[in-house]
């Protein structure tokens, strides 16, 4: 179990001391939205979220038929948008016997649908062989490739009290083979990521942009040479540099405008008992990001899937999760206390819903018409660590791409062809995806 | 390069597999190190344990002679790393004097137990942390403008000056002249003069000369080989190394001088280093690395068994194992012999209590003070050690063990088999933690690799969770007998202290520490064509009698050190 220290970072405050403005970038001004000059047809945005450790099945799977039922304990806040539901259930993830543990290489394997690289990075102390960082680009990425490059920021990387281990089980967005994303677990450094200028006045933030556009001229052609002095193995880490580089240099150049939420003071990350603020914080992050199109593709990482004991005491569960997992099918306290913690996520998921339901586009729909969430976690079952029947939920109007209200049944199909229906709700014609796909093709009854 | 990697990388998954396979080797050295790259390809064993006969006595095993060089330049590759955040830190320290929150940064990467941003490339989220805190360091440093300029603000020339002064430091070079230029357009774009300063500061702080360890001076011979590192990327290799931070102008003249390429001054400017306090640090974090104990700072208790774990006593835990270890190897004796076994210590605060000893009048911090011999012995007995090496409620002798197999050893057990469940028992409140464990373990698909892991950690069993000495457990007795299996100091012992008594005169421990501060030096794992230097190494650290500091001394001039491979 981690505990982090207090960190009560909020950035830019002595540089816009320096600047003579005041560090208080609240009260906000009020902006206008993008709405008044957004496009005609609405960008259909994408969103991957996780949460560590698998379901209970019983408590998880809807009762009824494809597309008439109803929603059981876990999955029942989510009832308000079951216009806008398809759960999918039956997919089986990948082969057995990989390396590494399960609950390592599953925030990999469930949106890369890919192996492990070769290697000795990753030595699991209990389970398995030697392994590297995951060996494919995740669905989020595959689309964010189409779909993100007219957007300030490609796709955006969120955690909730996701470790600072720099580890596979602590990554589920990968930029490519050997190129995981780091999701940011602060709040208030993404807000001044992707809102940081509005809080301060025109001419201060014009500055800022300025600077920073400055000192990227600088450093851009810097890289730009040893890219081509460093040896073969070590290109891809300037590479993936210069295009970091690249993309913030997009971002600052990038005219928009969005109300930044007030997502209030910031809270110790590491404090178990702060999860809740902490979700509600990016969530709202998530809902202005995809509202004003700042990036049309995000994830969402809770926790982690590398054997995460964080308690739950904001819902009154005290006891370490990952050892809860692993009680025995008849240990009905235990059951019981995993069902509250799913469907916590569950109500993190409606959370997200109404928000992103609460605003409305220029066509008069609203941006959960227009969103694609993708809900997955990296074991089915905790205390055996299965990958059959994997819980996937989706989520959104998905700009009318998506059959919605439907209960799917699979009988273990590869989840490889759900992430290729993903690729095809998100516009993408693809017909497989991932090193794991077996070359069936979509799923039937996801993409319209 | 990555075709001798990859080679490497499926022998050893071969070889896990085969002891997955073929259940736990009986022999000593015959096994290779599972968690290092090394190996010949055609499955051959390495040169850990005790195997290498080279090592065992010191001499070639060909001509009886002690070795004094390898005969050929061989090293193995060291890829691109970036700063780790201790190095970010220590570096925005020496240069500009000013504390870098490097706590925004994500977190580092790991090779074996050590810190090295050596695989996954940086992410556009780190970007903007490094962005975010590279504004943060240069508003901070320019509120002391005079301290870090070389010349009176605003003077002509000034900025000019102070980029070619200041980038020579943060990038551990010489400035060209196209990046002097460079800077200076930047700075005069700026409003002020002072403003200027901040973005200079803001674009090397996110410079990849600052933030890599790049090794690109000197042109490659062009066929296959080895190139020397230039004088200057050798200054940095050795200021990382034994400072964990950036070379300081001595150092870079001496580089400017040419000095470096002589291996008398090159070990010279180490000694120099050495007795710098800044070796102080890098030295203690090499054994809070190597032992696992950066893990304290997150670790958890139950508070109801360990009510006496609270903040003040795990910094209390982390400060007693920092100072000893760099106080015996730069200050003391140096010897591992007293790293494994020295009778005293430097405790502070709820130490005292916990170890049961009187605080001597008048003692400060970096007073030794004796404890009962009985109890306690170096760094395996230390607290920090123990209290890490357990579960939040009771000790943990697998744990322990296998910590010690590994890291200690080298020679890491194999991971159970699929589908074992690895969660551990219960404390139970009328049996030892001995006994509820010695069940758990006694299944026969388990016990032939326990046996390994368990005849250490059962016999550290003296020290409960958080590393307080008892003899009884639960109104039971205590039993600390263990036993030393597949090594080279096989045989029965009596508690931790005989442990490590025993561990403390065994050359494989002593090849396994050069090994591991090999790993720490280069932030990597060994390959083949490193084996010859570390042969030699642990050759020349037994015939020192186990000194560390001489270990380090030797280590700055072995070929891996001073070579890179051309591309």
């Amino acid at each position: 179990m981690r505990r982090h220290p207090f960190n009560p970072h909020f950035g830019r405050r002595r540089l816009l001391q320096t600047l003579g403005v005041s560090a208080a970038v609240s009260p906000f001004l009020p902006l206008l939205r993008s709405a008044a000059g957004g496009p005609e047809t609405p960008p259909v945005r994408l969103l991957l979220m996780f949460h560590p450790h698998g379901t209970i099945r019983e408590n998880w799977l809807p009762t009824g038929t494809t597309s008439d039922f109803t929603l059981p304990t876990i999955l029942d806040p989510l009832t308000p948008y079951l216009d806008r539901l398809v759960v999918v259930d039956g997919l089986d993830m990948v082969p057995s016997g990989p390396p590494g543990g399960m609950h390592t290489v599953g925030p990999a394997y469930l949106f890369t649908g890919s192996p492990m690289l070769e290697g000795d990075e990753f030595l699991h102390p209990a389970v398995g062989t030697p392994h590297g960082w995951g060996s494919g680009p995740s669905v989020d990425q595959a689309v964010a490739d189409q779909i993100g490059t007219q957007t300030p920021f490609k796709s955006l990387e969120f955690g909730v009290q996701t470790s600072i281990a720099n580890h596979p089980g602590a990554r589920i967005s990968y930029a490519g083979a050997d190129q995981p994303l780091t999701p940011e677990r602060n709040p208030h450094a993404m807000f001044e990521r992707i809102f940081g200028d509005f809080g301060v006045d025109t001419e201060t933030a014009a500055k800022l942009k300025a600077e920073r556009l400055s000192v990227i001229d600088v450093v851009k052609p810097q890289l730009e040479v040893v890219q081509t002095q460093v040896a073969a193995d070590d290109r891809i880490k300037i590479e993936a540099h210069l295009d970091g580089i690249r993309a913030m240099e997009q971002a600052l150049s990038a005219e928009y405008v969005c109300t930044p939420p007030d997502i209030g003071d910031p809270v110790e990350l590491g404090s178990f008992g702060n999860t809740e603020i902490i979700s509600h914080q990016q969530i709202d992050l998530i809902v202005e990001a995809f509202a004003c199109q700042a990036t049309n593709v995000a994830s969402l990482m809770f926790r982690v899937g590398e054997n995460d004991n964080s308690p739950y005491p904001f819902i009154g569960i005290d006891d370490p999760h990952h050892t809860t997992t692993h009680a025995g099918d008849s240990d009905q306290a235990a059951r019981d206390e995993m069902t509250q913690i799913y469907r916590w996520y569950a109500q993190q998921l409606a959370y997200l819903a109404q928000g992103l339901d609460a605003i409305e586009e220029p066509d008069g729909s609203t941006v959960l018409d227009n969103t694609l969430v993708v809900w997955g976690t990296e074991i089915a079952k905790g205390n055996n660590h299965s990958w059959q029947d994997m819980p996937f939920v989706l989520l959104g109007g998905a700009g009318g791409r998506l059959q919605t209200q439907r209960f799917h049944q699979f009988d273990g199909e590869n989840h490889c062809r759900l992430l290729t229906s993903i690729c095809n709700v998100m516009g993408l014609p693809v017909t497989e995806f991932g090193g794991f796909d077996d070359g069936t093709g979509p799923l039937p009854g996801i993409a319209v | 390069m990555r075709l001798v990697l990859e080679r490497a990388r499926s022998w050893r998954v071969a070889s896990l597999l085969l002891l997955a396979a073929g259940g736990c080797r009986e022999g000593s050295g015959q096994g290779s190190d599972p968690g290092t790259t090394s190996g010949t390809d055609d499955g051959g064993t390495d040169t850990g344990g005790t195997a290498s006969d080279d090592t065992a006595d010191g001499t070639d095993s060909d001509t009886g002679e002690p070795m004094a060089a390898c005969p050929e330049v061989t090293v193995g590759a060291t890829p691109l790393r970036r700063l780790t955040r201790a190095q970010y830190a220590n570096a925005v320290r020496d240069l500009l004097g000013v504390t870098a929150d490097t706590d925004v940064l994500g977190g580092d990467e790991k090779v074996g137990p050590f810190d090295s941003n050596l695989s996954a490339p940086v992410s556009p989220v780190q970007l903007d942390q490094y962005r975010a805190l590279s504004e943060d360091v240069a508003a901070d440093a320019i509120g002391e403008l005079a301290a870090i300029l070389p010349c009176p603000a605003g003077s002509v020339g000034c900025t000019a000056q102070f980029v070619a002064t200041f980038g020579r430091r943060a990038f551990r070079r010489p400035l060209t002249q196209d990046e002097i230029d460079a800077h200076v357009t930047l700075a005069e774009g700026a409003d002020t003069f002072e403003d200027g300063i901040r973005l200079v500061l803001q674009a090397m702080l996110q410079s990849p000369h600052f933030l890599y360890h790049f090794e690109l001076d000197l042109p490659d011979p062009g066929a296959s080989g080895v190139v020397a590192l230039s004088e200057f990327e050798l200054a940095s290799r050795l200021s990382f190394f034994l400072w964990n931070s950036v070379p300081d102008d001595a150092l870079l003249d001496a580089a400017e001088a040419g000095e470096l390429a002589d291996v008398a001054q090159l070990r010279a400017q180490a000694e120099r280093l050495l007795d710098d306090a800044r070796a102080r640090e890098s030295v203690a974090s090499f054994h809070v690395q190597w032992l696992g104990l950066d893990e304290l700072p997150y670790l958890t208790k139950d508070p109801n068994v360990y009510g006496a774990f609270d903040e003040t006593l795990r910094e209390a835990m982390i400060a007693e194992t920092r100072r000893f270890s760099s106080l015996v190897v730069l200050e003391g004796d140096g010897k591992l012999r007293t790293l494994l076994t020295a009778p005293y210590s430097y405790l502070e605060g709820p130490l005292y209590e916990l170890y049961g000893v009187q605080e001597p009048a008048g003692a400060t911090v970096g007073t030794p003070v004796p404890l009962p011999e009985d109890e306690r012995a170096g760094l395996l007995t230390q607290a920090s050690f123990l209290a890490v090496h357990a579960h939040s409620n009771q000790s943990g002798p697998i744990d322990r063990g296998a910590t010690v197999r590994g890291a200690v050893l080298c020679d890491p057990p194999p991971p159970p088999p699929p589908g074992i469940n690895v969660i551990p028992p219960d404390p139970d409140p009328n049996a030892t933690t001995r006994e509820i464990f010695e069940q758990h373990t006694s299944d026969p698909t388990c016990a032939g690799c326990h046996a390994l892991i368990d005849g250490i950690g059962l016999g550290m069993e003296g020290y409960d969770g958080i590393g307080a000495y008892r003899e009884v457990q639960n109104g039971l007795p205590v039993d600390q007998s263990g036993e030393l299996v597949a090594t080279d100091v096989d045989g029965p012992f009596d508690g931790a202290v005989e442990l490590s008594a025993m561990l403390a005169e065994s050359e494989q421990v002593r090849e396994c520490v050069s090994r591991q501060w090999f790993r720490y030096a280069f932030g990597r794992y060994e390959s083949i064509d490193d084996d010859c230097s570390l042969e030699l190494l642990s050759t020349q650290f037994a015939a020192s009698d186990g000194d560390v500091r001489e270990l380090v001394l030797n280590l700055v001039t072995t070929d891996p050190f001073r070579y890179r491979l051309a591309q």
